[in-house]
């Protein structure tokens, strides 16, 4: 056998290999090469399910860790898909413009799908990389709770999670909990899953991938833009919604969409929703955090379908629910100080996609949220 | 020794690194539904 090269034992070789570790790390951190991605709306709906909440994760990494334009006041926003959609950037900067032009102001989405408190409750440790100014919590009412399909923190959630103390939801092993030891350390490590997907995108783009549109026209062009081959019934139905409006009216229309009315991923009981239940401990250590930050910070209780107080059997909702959660969350957020904006009964039926999710920018959801923005952008 | 030596093994020892760290199987957690 041959003999290994003088060279592999050399301290010099190792020492080497380690600052062009270092500067493939810097590559990953510093430059578009990874994160030049912009077609995050991934136009396949039957793909769609499994890609886009880890487009939405890499674009919030993105956020987090790479550079952002300067502005006089910048707003951070945590929340789950009840936000994504309706409260993108470019929405809420105009809606913040058309409120008051002369205002130099940023806004920062850090949302994304399936989120749940312990995946918001991770962002936060770095929302400080912000500098913002005014930080939002947009909670519907099921972060709170573990569901069949959602934990306190989640697939998306974990891809960021960093720091060398446990958080409040522990690590299911040791092993995960090394994992994330290495993140915080490595940041080839941290973002490897998105490097990963950044450079194969590269190389094999994705053609159908789109962006999501600064601006929507009306239902249709959002409809079209979700589904193109279903949009012309659906829009119809929600035409016949808009006409005689009513539970069964909106429920033919989101059968045109090949969406079940009845909950994919129900609630539990609300009277297992108390103070001491795991999710509120984990609001009150983000809510903790947020309070100490040098900014101003709101928790908003998202718009909720007025359609569903028709629901009297239960059928499409957990009854019950919300108040619980409104009061619950009401009471932590009075522990540190933080004022709840009640948005539930802000937006009118027509302004929802479905049960849960609200038209972007063609609902005007962002008028009434630039205001609340700009309450604390004055305080 | 020859600095080529040193300099080609040191880029193959960071590169195996990067492309174990980068490559290396995630535990294949499923993303969530998306009912949109």
């Amino acid at each position: 056998m041959r003999a290994p090269h003088p060279a592999s034992a050399s301290l010099v070789t190792w020492a080497l290999a380690g600052c062009f570790l270092i500067a493939v790390d810097l590559v990953v951190l510093q430059t578009p090469l990874v994160w030049g991605k912009t077609t995050l709306w991934v136009h396949d709906p039957a793909e769609r399910i499994h890609r886009l909440a880890f487009w939405q994760t890499y674009d919030v990494a993105r956020t987090l860790y790479r550079p952002r334009r300067a502005a006089a006041h910048r707003v951070a926003v945590l929340g789950n898909s009840l936000m994504w959609f309706p409260a993108q950037e470019a929405y809420v900067e105009r809606a913040l413009a058309r409120a008051q032009p002369d205002l130099d102001v940023r806004v920062d989405s850090l949302s994304f799908f399936g989120a749940h408190i312990g995946d918001m409750e991770i962002v936060s440790r770095q929302v400080y990389r912000l500098d913002p100014t005014v930080v939002v919590v947009a909670l519907g009412n099921s972060e709170l709770v573990t569901t069949k399909a959602l934990q306190l923190v989640n697939p998306p959630g974990r891809l960021l999670d960093t720091g060398w103390r446990d958080g409040p939801v522990p690590p299911a092993s040791q092993s995960e909990r090394l994992a994330r030891w290495l993140r915080t350390a490595w940041p080839l490590y941290r973002f490897r899953q998105f490097a990963r997907a950044g450079l194969a995108d590269r190389l094999w783009p994705a053609a159908a991938d789109e962006r999501v549109p600064e601006h929507f026209a009306s239902t249709r062009d959002v409809l079209s833009f979700l589904d193109p081959e279903r949009a012309a019934g659906a829009e119809a139905a929600f035409e016949t919604f808009r006409r005689q409006p009513s539970l069964d009216t909106y429920i033919k229309f989101l059968r045109t969409r090949w969406i079940p009315p009845e909950p994919f991923d129900p609630l539990p009981d609300p009277a297992t929703l108390t103070l001491d239940s795991p999710g509120v401990a984990v609001l009150d250590r983000l809510l903790a955090r947020l309070a100490a930050g040098p900014w101003s910070t709101f928790v908003l209780l998202m718009p909720e379908n007025p359609l569903l107080e028709a629901d009297r059997d239960g059928r499409y909702h957990r009854l019950g629910f919300s108040e619980r959660a409104a009061a619950v969350i009401g009471t932590v957020a009075d522990r540190h100080g933080i004022r709840v904006v009640d948005g539930r009964r802000w937006m009118p039926a027509e302004a929802f996609l479905d049960f849960l999710h609200l038209f972007p920018d063609v609902s005007g959801f962002q008028t009434p949220f630039a205001e609340e923005i700009l309450r604390d952008i004055h305080s | 020794m020859p600095l080529g030596a040193i300099v080609l093994r040191a880029l193959l020892y960071a590169g195996a690194v990067a492309l174990l760290v980068l490559y290396a199987p995630d535990d294949g957690a499923r993303f969530i539904y998306v009912g949109f």
